[in-house]
């Protein structure tokens, strides 16, 4: 597939990375001829330097026969303005846009990125998708990383497990018999760095990292399982007022368990449009690194901070100043994924990746078969993918048990109707049926042969 | 024709309205068959109106350097002089009155303060009408001034909205290559304003011509009413005969001078949001909900009392407070006929010193009302309500958009200047009226009634009744002068005296 992706910032690289990995030709367009230059250098792409929303521009990137457009500048209306272009000069199928401004986004201005409007097919907004995110951290405090599927029907947890784990060095097959109405999956395993999904013989060990796929309903005993205790967030300290913490306020005051946030912002500007933006939470102005400031904001009586500023470094900082101060849960966003492996040894509870999350919602669009969801575990090492089984598929119809799945697959749930079911060798997919699969990246090519695109997909 | 009349220098034009004004009463005595009060009515009006003519050919060609402030200073000179030329036919139908007397009658009226140094009885219906429509006249120049004159000057309330420092203009930007001229300002306002206020008039008056009030009576009401002077005729307003109905139409237009919101046909950027979310009318009826339930409850409160009066005179007694509270806060003075129930019923005395109080709150800016206004009252309390969450989060922002917190700081710092220099000419007028002579009770009410233009406290704010006819000449005038100072704001005057004018 040929795909241009205009704009390399963290966004734009990421995704070329990963879909140049996936054997694409990629054209990446961006002003700097730096960046696109040390693109070409370092990943197999194509580079074009110049204005993405420029004609000329993307003729010379290849519009004419390209496939798909992803318009990720850090602009939202070059990003607009380059979709309406690609549709209306060079008759791009698949547009997607990257758009920051909330205020585009308003239901209520739907018709604005329609085929009459603006021509964007699908919209990505990283900030409301990492608000949903840090929103889903603090729902399953005691877990790394979480994301839902299935229509929230069904959840992925990260799970770090303890020296006190009640159910270490106990095969899972056993596992599964002991606790048979849980309708839970272990479906990765990371032990000592390396990702792998376990075969039903395997034990879980002490540090190890595991990720569970369980039904919404089931997610306190699972974590209860796994040796972790739910606790309800009462006072939540947000640091950090733009565009993340200022959603993720929003979201925490429209939720009816009337829960307490305070957000800290050093820009004043930024801090008065979030303190008119919200009705009781109560934004401060400074800096977050402050700790007189944190103390103002009664972190060391808060259940859970969340560091959202632009800064990495100020972030993981902050987590580490509150966690000393005494609040027992700490979420930083982090972009740079190198710094991933220092959430432990700086004890921070949970990472948000808005690059992760982002690229796994162009995923999602950029899947074959009917995929309706893709979650990228860890540094792409990993895929949770959601898809819809269609009567073409070689899964249509057959025993969970009679399926040769790689061996770096497993299904993490299968819902039938609006049911969510554990996967038993015994169930049998029928097409229609929503299926969620974990996936090695090296067996995510397979797992799209098994979902089989059909011809009359294009 | 009218452009070119607006070209004239203001005061010339305010004498010409003066004149044509005396025609009203003139007419109407004509009417009554009073034709010598008629004759010296419209005598005066001609002798007005030739001067005016005169002294507009002989202005005609007259550039001021600086328009926005000649109209400023033109206003401060029109209360100067003005009350001379009203004084005119009062002082012809009223031959043996004295100069102090007719002149203090006419700053009382025109600045809708509504004091009167004669006694009721002793006036003609016609000059009743005259005092009726130069506080009529009066309310509308206030009115205008505060959009027309005031405001492009951050003045007269608009400095706390705006934040910016009161006595200039807008910054001046590039794209501004033009202001518009005041004198264009003062007609189009003119023509917004005039035919709202004179059909409200008009309303008024006919409602309270249909509850049974006499012609005269209800028209001089009307008047006193949405000029906030509470000028009355022979009868106190009390006295009127239209009841609780007829109160409760007076009521109503209280509304005029609680906010300018209520004023149709004037587009305001804050038309936007809805009236009752409106903060002065808010705090208005808040104000007047307190102090009425506190008036009304306190009968329960003060043990022994409550057994002394039948509690069928309760909702009498509740209607009398509300009216009357809401009459002061908006600087009316008109006392309901229930007033009396309510402090008989209650049993514990009047309560005049809380009146006091309520008018130097004031009604809404921009209104023919006096006092501080309520919206830099709001300002105030707004800026409180910040500053005791200051203290919890000390480095906590505030809510509410750029206006509100405009509104909370630079609007606060200017209400609250506002507010000194206000107490500070209490504090000058009352030193000057014990000076005077006058007991300090009687001068507090006198200096807060007279700067506030609610003169009606006189008769009600005190313990005993004060009566102007009885004061010296001297206290007279220095009444007058502080009504012009409370009518025009301190602000204004200083804006007009101050800086920027010498040192330019």
């Amino acid at each position: 597939m040929k795909v241009i992706i205009c704009g390399a910032g963290q966004v734009g690289w990421q995704i070329a990375r990963h879909l140049s990995g996936e054997k694409n030709d990629v054209t990446l367009v961006d002003v700097n001829a730096d960046l696109v230059r040390r693109a070409t250098d370092t990943l197999d792409v194509q580079g074009v330097v110049g204005f993405a929303s420029h004609p000329d521009v993307l003729a010379k990137a290849g519009a004419r026969d390209a496939d798909m457009l992803i318009a990720a500048t850090h602009s939202d209306e070059v990003n607009m303005v380059t979709c309406q272009v690609a549709h209306t000069v060079f008759n791009i199928t698949r547009k997607i846009a990257r758009i920051r401004a909330q205020n585009y986004l308003d239901p209520l201005y739907g018709n604005l990125t329609n085929q009459d409007g603006l021509a964007i097919d699908v919209v990505i907004s990283p900030e409301r998708e990492v608000a949903e995110a840090a929103l889903q951290r603090l729902a399953a405090p005691a877990s790394f990383d979480t994301e839902s599927f299935m229509g929230g029907r069904a959840q992925l947890l990260g799970i770090q497990l303890d020296e006190d784990c009640p159910v270490l060095n106990t095969p899972l097959r056993q596992l599964n018999e002991l606790f048979s109405t849980l309708r839970a999956i272990v479906v990765g395993i990371r032990r000592e760095d390396r990702l792998f999904a376990p075969d039903p013989g395997d034990q879980l060990l002490a540090d190890d990292q595991i990720y569970v796929f369980t039904h919404f309903e089931d997610i306190n005993r699972a974590l209860e399982i796994f040796g972790k205790k739910t606790r309800k967030q009462e006072r939540v300290v947000i640091v950090g007022g733009g565009n993340v913490g200022l959603a993720v306020a929003r979201a925490l005051e429209a939720r009816t368990d009337r829960i307490r946030a305070k957000i800290i912002e050093k820009h004043r500007a930024t801090a008065e449009v979030a303190a008119d933006a919200l009705e009781r939470t109560i934004v401060l102005n400074g800096d977050g690194m402050d700790s007189d400031l944190l103390m103002e904001a009664s972190v060391d009586r808060a259940d859970a901070i969340l560091a959202v500023t632009d800064d990495d470094k100020t972030n993981l900082l902050v987590a580490v100043r509150a966690k000393q101060a005494g609040c027992p849960m700490t979420i930083a966003l982090v972009n740079d994924p190198t710094l991933a492996p220092l959430m432990a040894p700086l004890d921070i509870d949970a990472y948000i990746n808005p690059r992760a999350t982002t690229v796994s919602s162009i995923l999602r669009h950029i899947r074959h078969g009917r995929v309706r969801a893709v979650y990228s575990i860890g540094d792409a090492e990993a895929e949770m993918i959601e898809a819809q089984v269609l009567s073409t598929s070689p899964l249509a119809g057959r025993l969970v048990r009679d399926i040769e799945f790689p061996e770096g697959v497993l299904v993490g749930a299968v819902m039938k109707g609006e049911k969510v079911m554990k996967p038993t060798g015994d169930l049998r997919i029928e097409p229609g049926d929503v299926i969620a699969l974990f996936a090695m990246a090296k067996d995510v090519p397979e797992v799209e042969r098994l979902l089989q695109v059909s011809i009359d997909f294009f | 024709m009218l452009a070119r009349l607006a070209e004239l220098p203001l005061l010339v034009v305010l004498l010409g309205l003066s004149g044509a004004i005396a025609l009203v009463p003139a007419l109407y005595a004509l009417g009554a068959n009073d034709h010598g009060h008629a004759r010296d009515f419209f005598y005066s009006a001609l002798i007005l109106l030739v001067l005016t003519v005169m002294l507009g050919i002989a202005t005609a060609a007259y550039t001021p350097r600086d328009p926005a402030r000649s109209h400023l200073a033109a206003l401060v000179l029109a209360y100067a002089v003005l009350p001379f030329a009203l004084a005119l036919p009062l002082a012809d139908a009223l031959p043996d009155t004295t100069l102090t007397n007719a002149w203090f009658e006419m700053v009382s009226a025109l600045t809708t303060t509504g004091a009167s140094t004669y006694a009721p009885e002793r006036l003609a219906d016609a000059v009743h009408l005259w005092r009726a429509t130069v506080g009529w006249f009066g309310g509308f120049l206030i009115l205008l001034a505060a959009y027309a004159i005031l405001a492009p000057l951050n003045l007269g309330g608009t400095e706390v909205s705006s934040g910016r420092p009161p006595g200039r203009g807008g910054v001046g930007t590039a794209q501004i290559t033009r202001t518009a001229d005041p004198g264009q300002r003062l007609t189009r306002f003119a023509l917004m304003l005039f035919p709202a206020y004179t059909s409200l008039t008009l309303l008024l008056w006919c409602g309270l011509l249909i509850l049974g009030e006499t012609g005269i009576d209800a028209l001089i009401h009307a008047m006193g009413t949405l000029s906030t002077s509470g000028i009355t005729g022979r009868s106190a307003f009390q006295a009127s005969g239209t009841g609780v109905p007829g109160e409760v139409l007076v009521f109503l237009c209280f509304a005029f001078a609680l906010t300018r919101r209520a004023f149709p046909g004037i587009r305001l950027a804050e038309n936007r949001r809805p009236l009752l979310q409106d903060p002065e009318l808010r705090l208005a009826a808040l104000i007047i909900l307190a102090v009425t339930l506190v008036l009304f409850l306190r009968h329960w409160f003060i043990a022994g009392q409550s057994d002394a009066t039948p509690p069928g005179n309760a909702m009498p007694a509740f209607w009398g407070i509300l009216f009357t509270v809401t009459s002061f806060l908006t600087t009316t003075g008109y006392v309901s006929a229930d007033w009396e129930t309510a402090s008989l019923w209650s049993g514990v005395g009047t309560h005049g010193l809380i009146l006091l109080g309520l008018a130097i709150i004031g009604g809404g800016t921009a209104t023919a009302a006096g006092g501080v206004k309520l919206l830099r009252v709001y300002a105030l309390l707004r800026h409180g309500e910040r500053e005791l969450e200051k203290i919890i989060h000390p480095s906590s922002i505030g809510r509410g958009g750029a206006e509100a917190r405009r509104l909370r700081r630079e609007g606060a710092q200017f209400a609250w200047v506002f507010f000194m220099l206000f107490a500070t000419s209490i504090a000058a007028v009352l030193a000057l009226l014990l000076l005077a002579g006058i007991e300090f009770e009687p001068a507090l009410v006198l200096a807060v009634a007279t700067l506030t233009t609610t003169g009606q406290l006189a008769d009600i704010g005190a313990a005993q009744p004060i009566l102007y006819e009885d004061l010296t000449g001297a206290v007279k005038v220095i009444l007058g002068i502080a009504m012009v100072v409370g009518r025009l704001e301190t602000l204004a005057l200083l804006a007009l005296v101050l800086p920027g004018r010498s040192r330019r």
